[in-house]
């Protein structure tokens, strides 16, 4: 069943709607697109005849070196302790749905980065308290011998994450001689340490040199132990390996898959796993930014933020509390405090501090009707139901529908009086150029029509009755709204495996091509299991993906 | 004046613009095909010396073999334009040492009564359009019966304000300068260091891509490339200058005898020179004016072990006039002005040097310390800024000064047609490019 599961990239010309296609190569117009799969939704695979398992002759993962990005460069910077908010310099990263085989350095990030660097060492060396615990010589002067081989311990298991040669040590040294030179103090020698530390690659990127794997063609290799540890600190963590990572990889301890599974088990039940799953899910219902509205809107900056703690609140008591399972994500409940409540107009939430609250289970459907993202992908006064259907064929239907180009993309359809936000979209599925994709789209992001563009629950649009129903392309189902589109999807197998694909996406960061299918088709089957998100992290380090890769020439 | 700051940020811009963006911008460039195809001018220097010249000994007799005070610049002849015979006309009438000085690069007369309103000299006119502050330096500078009091014996550069003059005032103390420009995050502004700290970097990148695959390693060196388009820019351009000490320097000395300060104008106007190149180099400023005294000049050159000691207003009518000592004294200032334009012709901005690219004005309030005369001033050009064409000597017999004003300001894309006084204008100088 393994055509099943490829994906195909929608290839729909819109010129009439004013989109262009990035690709264009194909002439069908409609068999080209995909939902969930070349079978669509509830549709049979497109098997028959011998299915073959891609696990019979596994080919090595091709696991690219990876640059820190963003999340994981702040969280590596924390460690000094110094507020960091609008100064770390953004690396080119690669995100979920903005992936690319190697994302280079350039000039901006190596600068800025430089510049930044420079000013968080000073700030580290202005302060010797603070640098003797940062570095651990506690009871020492910050310019004594014990101090600066302290300050290379820490950067070696800090920064480069234990990795060291014979000649580590000495080329520290030659930093802080010189540094000491030209500067003319022992603080210009640590501060000349900190800023070719955090330059150096070690610190920038998660090389691996990896090692030969017994029983192995010569094309495989797997991560030595210590790399093994920033496998898994990276993972869950967002974050380099911590002491106990590095001491298990020093005994010899980060091999064998029940070994990982141990310490990954360890990592996710620590709190530093809840912003990765936030991270998780927040780039996967990612869109755009949002639109504040002018005059007597009362949805802002601020209102936004809440909703984010709101996202962060419900999706991480989704996937760590109860059943965490698929259905989970779906729950009509959420994660409130007074403030937010009362914007949403819901009675009986008191006090600063969030928690969780129930909701009516006729209007919400947890992870599709929650405003952080629906606000994103709305304009100011307008739903935008292509933008949020866009985004759930995307992110629970691997759906390869384009997104829309970035020229139209902020266009405030003017408001039609007495006509519903649908009414108004009729033309891009009655129009036979916008239908390939609009059809496929819309209906989902109808659906979500009750909650509006500021994220509140609405019975109607300016007195008109919504028509919240629609059917999933492929005659996968019919709905009426969140709460039964949400019933469809947490049914769908292929709704299953997507969020496998995407967290092998989020895990690896791998493109399409680059997917191992070894590893997929086992994820999928370990998913379809257990059906516990949980149980899915843990099974990611089994894999040949996470514990092994190819030789590169 | 716009005090400014140099952040490192500012230094690496300023360097890896120049460094990475310009020779691409040469090679989309087409050939020269006409003049009018100049870019403007980017940078203004203005240079004063005290006292004019001996004129006899400054005027070449062609560009090829100089006059015997200009026999320093014979290096830089590609670069310098000579000009003979222009008149200050703006600064007949009024005090005779101070209507040079107001005049120079301001084109308006001293005297108020019945002026045509003043405007702001040149270098603040470009500085302006440039969207630049003026890095404005004076060496020895004081007058008067207040020392370092700011008065029409001391200041050449202008600002208006309300109908009237606004007086800059110069930094005259070069080590507060050079904390003012540099002195915020020293070792972050010093090439130098950042330069020690990225051969580090990049020696780790170096050893460490060694040891990965072919596509790893790939990656690694996109990444130590920038590194090293930063650490050029660095060595070529933004190296600030060593801050040499200057304890024996009394800036406020004033006008009052003081041997010691004397004995160290060669390395503070040294070192004054090299911030300003520093400071042009890396987009700090793009104006600079280089003041090497105020009118007076009241001060003794021991270094040039001058007959007599001590001189008073060295150059004062009858006051010891030496037509040999005077013929040293230019014959330095002029050593002095081409170690400047070597300075700038040696920050390659990537096919183009820095004088290049600049306009250099030397000249001073009056021809000749002996008569006080302006009508035939001793005044060069260098750079090739604007399209300017060094390597000759050009005549203006009876051209005013002002007309010169407004040519140079043509140079950066200013197009207007007079500059000061119009009752000194007339047109534009004709064949400068």
């Amino acid at each position: 069943m393994v055509a099943r599961f490829l994906v195909v990239v929608a290839v729909v010309a819109l010129t009439a709607c004013g989109h262009v296609s990035k690709r264009n190569d194909s002439n069908s117009s409609m068999g080209g697109v995909g939902v969930g799969g070349a079978g669509g939704i509830g549709g049979e695979g497109a098997g028959g005849g011998e299915v073959l398992d891609p696990c019979q002759s596994p080919a090595p993962p091709e696991v690219p070196l990876r640059a820190l990005h963003e999340a994981e460069l702040r969280n590596e910077l924390s460690v000094f302790g110094q507020p960091l908010d609008g100064e770390v310099y953004q690396p080119a990263v690669s995100r979920l749905f903005d992936l690319e085989p190697e994302p280079s350095a350039t000039l901006p990030f190596v600068q800025g980065h430089a510049e930044f660097v420079s000013g968080l060492a000073r700030r580290v060396t202005a302060d010797p308290p603070g640098f003797v615990k940062l570095v651990g010589c506690t009871g020492q002067r910050m310019d004594s011998e014990a101090c600066k081989n302290k300050l290379f311990e820490f950067v070696i298991n800090r920064l480069f994450r234990g990795r060291r040669d014979d000649e580590t040590t000495t080329e520290l040294q030659q930093a802080f001689e010189a540094g000491q030179t030209l500067g003319g103090d022992f603080q210009s020698g640590v501060r000349a340490v900190l800023e070719v530390a955090l330059q150096s690659p070690e610190f920038l990127y998660r090389p691996e040199l990896g090692r030969a794997v017994e029983g192995r063609s010569a094309e495989w290799a797997q991560p030595t132990d210590l790399e093994m540890a920033s496998r898994l600190s990276f993972l869950f963590w967002d974050r380099g390996p911590d002491d106990e990572l590095l001491a298990a990889a020093a005994n010899g301890g980060l091999t064998e898959p029940m070994d990982l599974e141990r310490q990954a088990r360890r990592l996710l039940a620590d709190e530093r796993a809840k912003s990765v799953i936030t991270r998780f899910y927040r780039e996967l219902m990612s869109s755009g930014e949002a639109h504040f509205g002018a005059g007597a809107s009362d949805f802002s900056p601020a209102v936004l933020e809440l909703m984010d703690q709101e996202f962060a609140g419900f999706v991480t008591r989704a996937t760590f509390e109860g059943a965490g399972d698929f259905r989970a994500l779906f729950a009509p409940n959420s994660w409130l405090n007074a403030q937010l409540a009362g914007y949403y107009g819901l009675p009986g939430v008191e006090g600063d501090a969030f928690r969780a609250v129930a909701l009516d289970s006729s209007k919400y459907a947890g992870i599709l009707t929650q405003p952080a993202w629906l606000t994103r992908a709305s304009l100011t006064s307008f739903t935008n139901p292509s933008r949020r259907g866009w985004v759930i064929s995307r992110s629970f239907l691997c759906s390869g529908v384009p997104a829309e180009p970035s020229a139209v993309s902020d266009h405030e359809p003017p408001p039609v009086p007495g006509k519903t936000t649908r009414q108004r979209l009729a033309e891009h599925t009655s129009n036979p150029a916008c239908a390939g994709c609009h059809r496929l789209i819309d209906p989902v992001g109808f659906a979500l029509e009750h909650i509006d563009a500021t994220g509140r629950y609405r019975e109607t649009e300016d007195g008109l009755v919504i028509d919240a129903s629609g059917e999933l392309y492929g005659g996968a189902g019919s709905f009426d709204g969140a709460v039964e589109l949400a019933a469809l999807l947490a049914d769908s197998p292929e709704a299953h495996d997507c969020l496998v694909t995407q967290w092998q996406r989020f895990a690896f960061g791998h493109i399409e091509e680059q997917t191992n299918e070894c590893t997929a088709s086992e994820l999928r089957e370990q998913f379809a299991a257990t059906d516990n998100v949980i149980e899915l992290l843990v099974s990611l380090t089994q894999t040949d993906s996470f514990r092994f890769r190819k030789v590169q020439p | 004046m716009k005090p400014f700051r140099l952040s490192r940020r500012a230094v690496l811009r300023g360097a890896g613009s120049v460094a990475i963006a310009l020779p691409w911008l040469e090679i989309m460039q087409p050939l020269k095909s006409s003049r009018a195809a100049d870019a403007p001018a980017k940078r203004f220097v203005a240079v004063y010396t005290p006292g004019g010249t001996v004129l006899d000994d400054w005027t070449p007799s062609s560009i090829v073999q100089l006059s015997p005070i200009l026999s320093p610049l014979t290096g830089m002849i590609p670069n310098l334009v000579v000009l003979n015979g222009l008149n200050m006309q703006c600064a007949v009438g009024g005090e005779q040492l101070q209507a040079g000085m107001v005049g120079l690069l301001t084109g308006c007369a001293q005297m108020r009564n019945g002026r045509p309103v003043p405007n702001a000299s040149l270098d603040q006119v470009l500085a302006q359009k440039l969207g630049s502050s003026v890095l404005y330096q004076a060496v020895r500078w004081a007058t008067g019966s207040g020392a370092g009091e700011a008065s029409d014996n001391n200041i050449l550069s202008y600002g208006v304000a309300d109908g009237a003059f606004t007086r800059s005032v110069p930094a005259i103390d070069p080590a507060a300068t050079w904390q003012r420009l540099f002195g915020a995050v020293p070792e972050a502004a010093n090439g130098a260091w950042q330069k020690s700290i990225l051969d580090s970097v990049i020696g780790r990148y170096a050893k460490l891509s060694q040891k990965l695959g072919s596509a790893d390693k790939r990656r690694l060196e996109t990444h130590m490339e920038m590194l090293r388009s930063l650490e050029r820019s660095i060595k070529e351009h933004c190296l600030p200058p060593v801050l040499v000490d200057t304890p024996d320097y009394d800036p406020r000395a004033g006008g009052g005898q003081d041997v010691v300060t004397d004995a160290a104008i060669p390395k503070v106007g040294k070192l004054m020179m090299d911030m300003l190149v520093m400071a042009l180099s890396c987009d700090l400023t793009q104006v600079g004016v280089m003041q090497w005294a105020d009118s007076r000049a009241a001060y003794t050159l021991p270094w040039l072990d001058l007959p007599g000691g001590e001189a008073q207003s060295y150059y004062e009518n009858g006051g010891g006039f030496d037509r040999a000592s005077m013929t040293k004294i230019f014959t330095w200032y002029s050593t002095q002005h081409a170690y400047l334009l070597e300075q700038m012709a040696k920050v390659d901005l990537g096919g183009r040097t820095l004088l290049d690219e600049s306009v250099v004005f030397f000249g001073s309030q009056q021809q000749s310390p002996a008569t006080h005369a302006k009508d035939h001033m001793p005044f060069l050009l260098a750079g090739g800024g604007g399209g300017l064409r060094g390597g000759r000597m050009s005549s203006f017999e009876g051209s005013s000064h002002n007309d010169l004003l407004s040519s140079l300001a043509n140079l950066f894309g200013d197009t207007r047609t007079t500059f000061g006084d119009v009752e000194f204008c007339s047109a534009p100088l004709s064949g400068l490019t």
